[in-house]
């Protein structure tokens, strides 16, 4: 064994090295954020692992943050779970940045203090299922209904994150219920279900020890221009690596939009040119929609 | 053809203590009274009981052939091994206050049947168990086992009171030999709590009067088990004990092709108490002093003229229920029973090749009067008794039940061919399969753990705390998108593309906000649509609020003036 090998240890950590050393094989998901990744251990997103993001202010661009790295995650065939989150995720915008819609999986909590989500149809059951709660001998004793959805929501994380079903995992928790332990069996389910877990919870959380492996926290950052949307990143913790302050990122907001619209536009054309022909792979990976075709023609 | 006749010896006491078994009051589990002999001690009396056997199959291969030319193949004879484990505590099933079947230990008592309830107790006195005989629930369960062990031949009939009959000469190809054959016949009735003895012959009763005796050889089998169901040793019983009143409720009404107990008792006093003293007899005289019956009964016997049997045709659907004896209180107790119905349904999915889109429990308190229902639904058709467990125990945490549970029945809807499927054997297999980019978006078969995962969700959260979103083709932003439960099939068209930028968290309904509060960025877009509901005409500006967040704002021209509203964040 020579010095090289023993260098090149993923176990071994060197200061000297970006990321740490050699970590490398630790799989990742790229961000599609060049300035991230070049700061993200392993060159992206820790799969297999819990990442937290910290931040005060929702709306200030935390989803778009994600949105790359979810839309290659929404080409598996596997969920990708948003567990009790604060708002709609909005289908239309989400297939603008070319995530596959049909791949998500919303898991909705029952508590009254997680406004929005979903119409009708759900709050009626919801309702239902609160009343049930309440009667028969077999019901034990009576816990904060709180603690109760807080438990739910966290045992369907958790679920979803070890089963293997999900490619990732998009969760908000109560943040008052939330204990070490809770944070430490997520981690290990995340572990056991090859799952990207992330963890969205609000800047105070970053007093308290966790056991994710990378921890960010978010700020909105002043915009260059009037349409451009800045986040300033600080990496707070990741594994194998010393915390960094202060990226800044663009948010390239309309450049996936445009991009595949204009693909999609010049590949209709391009088929009804040619109509027998079968499509390259590269046609395909935009999944062209017959309906757009349709429309072009018309 | 071949015959199979499964005789259950203690069919009455099995169904009547059923309920508690199932419950585990009595201490008796699922598979019966084996389950209380330890492990290794179980499998030790098994080994003794192999070796006995094999040093008596030679002895069997010698009298194959016997006097009346019915052959008689090798057996697989377990009356040893049920001996040699009996259950710990004396067991009696009553009727009209008389024993009417006892277990190996309440005989060790000196407890026959014919005896009197207080007359069983004193014997075995404090801890005697009875339980009532009920004849609807013996023959109910007959045709149960009937349909259960219909996957071994498509011709088989129940006997009542405590015995079917299977066809088995055609079944021979598929199970290899008849001991493999009888040994599954019998694996599967233990699975489900019955004892049985197994025997073949010729013909259907031949192989029914081997059965009910126990005996090896058909010359061998007293007459009194030609009469009834009952066992040698109750017959016995009868001849030196006090004698029962005849026609009384435990020689209950028989179909024919039994003997008349006249006839029998005539035999009896003429010195003949074997079927082989019978045999050898003149078949004319015979039937010209018993009678045309008894001389149709001993060709059948002989197989000189035909006997058919009405065979069942199993039922389509599956209806279960399970009568305990002491009211449930607790959901945890409840699991045993549940466990024991899958487990049946399990073995009748099988017998089917079918397997089931959805559950319906029911638990009922005294006779129905408050009943729940809990439907148990799976996004895939299952048939392993595991994958219905874990699910109704999810389903069954969340929902109320009555205060008593005396009764649970189990149905099985939603009945769909079996199509078994091979699973990986690596998970990373599977997981890269997973990934594999899949251009169209949809899939020939969602992997098993996202079946397996949406049912859990499902069973826990309920059905609509779990859904999958669409968006739509529509203007207003409010029905741009819909919810699509978990069992839908997913879209195939390509999600339409929005004209203008849309915020990725959507507030429903959209939330008042002071103007003050928001600085314009672009816009404005102006929505309009909806005139034949509600019309709705809007200028949604792209704003940054106060707080830091980029929002989506609108302006509403209402009878109350203009009012600024928060939409949705670019999150």
């Amino acid at each position: 064994m020579t010095i090289t090998t023993l260098l090149e240890h993923p176990d071994l950590w060197r200061a000297g090295r970006p990321g740490g050393g050699g970590a490398s094989h630790r799989p990742a998901q790229p961000s599609r954020y060049p300035l991230l990744d070049q700061y993200l251990i392993g060159g992206g997103w820790p799969v297999g692992a819990v990442s937290e993001l910290c931040f005060n202010q929702t709306g200030i661009g935390e989803l778009q943050l994600l949105a790359p790295a979810l839309a290659t995650l929404s080409r598996q065939r596997r969920w990708i779970a948003w567990v009790n989150p604060p708002f709609l995720p909005y289908p239309p915008a989400l297939a603008a940045c070319g995530i596959q819609v049909g791949r998500m999986l919303l898991i909705q909590g029952t508590s009254n203090e997680n406004p929005a989500v979903i119409g009708a149809a759900s709050s009626r059951d919801l309702n239902l299922a609160a009343g049930s709660h309440s009667y028969g001998s077999h019901a034990h004793k009576p816990v904060d209904p709180r603690l109760k959805a807080h438990r739910r929501m966290l045992w369907a994380l958790e679920q979803a994150s070890r089963s293997g079903a999900c490619s990732a995992v998009l969760a908000w928790l109560d943040e008052r219920l939330i204990t070490v332990r809770d944070l430490q069996r997520l981690q290990v389910a995340a572990r056991q279900g090859n799952t990207l877990t992330w963890l969205f919870r609000p800047g105070e959380a970053l007093k308290q020890p966790s056991l994710a492996s990378l921890r960010l926290q978010l700020h909105a950052a002043q915009s260059p221009g009037m349409g451009l949307q800045r986040l300033k990143v600080d990496i707070v913790k990741r594994q194998g690596g010393w915390p960094v302050d202060g990226l800044i990122l663009d948010l390239q907001r309309e450049t996936t939009y445009i991009d595949r619209h204009q693909v999609m536009e010049l590949l209709t054309f391009w088929r009804s040119e040619h109509q027998s022909v079968v499509l390259p792979d590269a046609a395909q990976a935009f999944s062209l929609p017959t309906t757009v075709q349709q429309r072009a023609m018309h | 053809m071949l015959w199979i006749a499964v005789h259950f010896p203690w069919f009455g006491l099995e169904v009547a203590a059923r309920g508690a078994a199932a419950a585990g009051r009595t201490g008796r589990s699922e598979t019966g009274y084996d389950d209380l002999v330890k492990g290794p001690q179980k499998e030790e009396k098994k080994k003794k009981a192999e070796e006995k056997k094999k040093a008596e199959e030679k002895k069997k291969a010698e009298e194959k052939k016997i006097a009346t030319g019915i052959s008689l193949p090798q057996k697989e004879d377990l009356d040893q091994q049920q001996e040699q484990t009996p259950p710990p505590e004396p067991q009696v099933l009553i009727h009209d206050q008389q024993v009417i079947q006892c277990n190996p230990v309440a005989r060790g008592f000196g407890i026959h049947p014919g005896n009197s309830l207080a007359t069983a107790q004193s014997l075995a006195p404090g801890h005697l168990k009875h339980f009532h005989w009920n004849g609807e629930y013996e023959e109910a369960r007959l045709a149960f086992l009937a349909e259960v062990l219909y996957r071994f031949s498509s011709e088989i009939s129940p006997e009542m009171p405590d015995a079917i009959v299977l066809e088995a000469g055609r079944s021979l190809k598929l199970f290899g030999d008849l001991g493999r054959l009888s040994t599954a016949v019998t694996t599967t009735c233990e699975a489900l709590g019955h004892h049985t003895r197994v025997r073949a012959a010729a013909t259907p009763l031949a192989a029914l009067a081997l059965a009910r005796s126990g005996a090896t050889t058909l010359p061998e089998v007293p007459l009194q088990c030609l009469a009834t169901g009952l066992q040698p040793v109750r017959a016995s019983e009868k001849s030196t004990h006090e004698k029962r009143p005849g026609g009384r409720a435990p020689t209950r009404t028989l179909p024919n092709k039994t003997l008349p107990n006249k006839t029998i008792e005539r035999l009896n006093n003429m010195g003949l108490t074997r079927l082989g003293q019978v045999l050898t007899l003149p078949r004319t005289e015979l039937a010209h002093r018993f009678g045309y019956e008894f001389a149709t009964y001993l060709d059948r016997l002989g197989g000189h003229v035909p006997d058919p049997r009405a065979t069942i045709l199993p039922p389509d659907r599956f209806d279960q229920s399970l009568h305990l004896l002491e009211p449930l209180r607790d959901k945890a107790t409840l699991e045993r029973p549940m466990h024991h119905l899958l487990n049946e349904l399990g073995q009748w999915l099988i017998a089917h090749q079918l397997g089931a889109e959805a559950l319906v429990w029911s638990f009922s308190a005294h006779a129905a009067q408050s009943r729940t229902c809990m439907p148990v639904r799976f996004a895939r058709a299952q048939q392993q008794p595991r994958a219905f467990a874990g699910i109704s125990l999810l389903k069954l945490a969340e929902t109320p039940l009555p205060e008593d549970v005396l009764s649970i029945s189990l149905k099985a809807r939603r009945l769909k061919p079996w199509i078994a499927h091979n699973n990986s054997l690596f998970p990373e297999a599977l997981l890269a399969s997973a990934s594999s980019f899949n251009p169209s978006g949809e899939s020939a078969t969602e992997p098993a753990v996202c079946i397996e995962l949406l049912d859990q969700l499902g069973a826990r959260l309920g059905e609509s705390a779990c859904v999958r979103l669409e968006a739509l083709d529509c203007y207003t932003p409010e029905t741009a998108w819909q919810p699509l439960s978990v069992s839908a099939s997913p879209a195939r068209h390509a999600p339409p593309v929005p004209p203008g930028r849309r915020p990725l968290w959507l507030f429903t309904p959209p939330r008042p906000v002071d103007e003050h509060e928001l600085v314009l960025l672009e816009g404005p877009e102006r929505i309009q649509g909806q005139w034949w509901t509600s019309p709705v005409s809007r200028d949604y500006y792209i704003a940054s609020h106060r707080n830091g967040a980029r929002c989506w704002a609108f302006v509403d021209e209402g009878d109350n003036g203009r009012q600024w509203y928060l939409h949705g964040y670019f999150a």
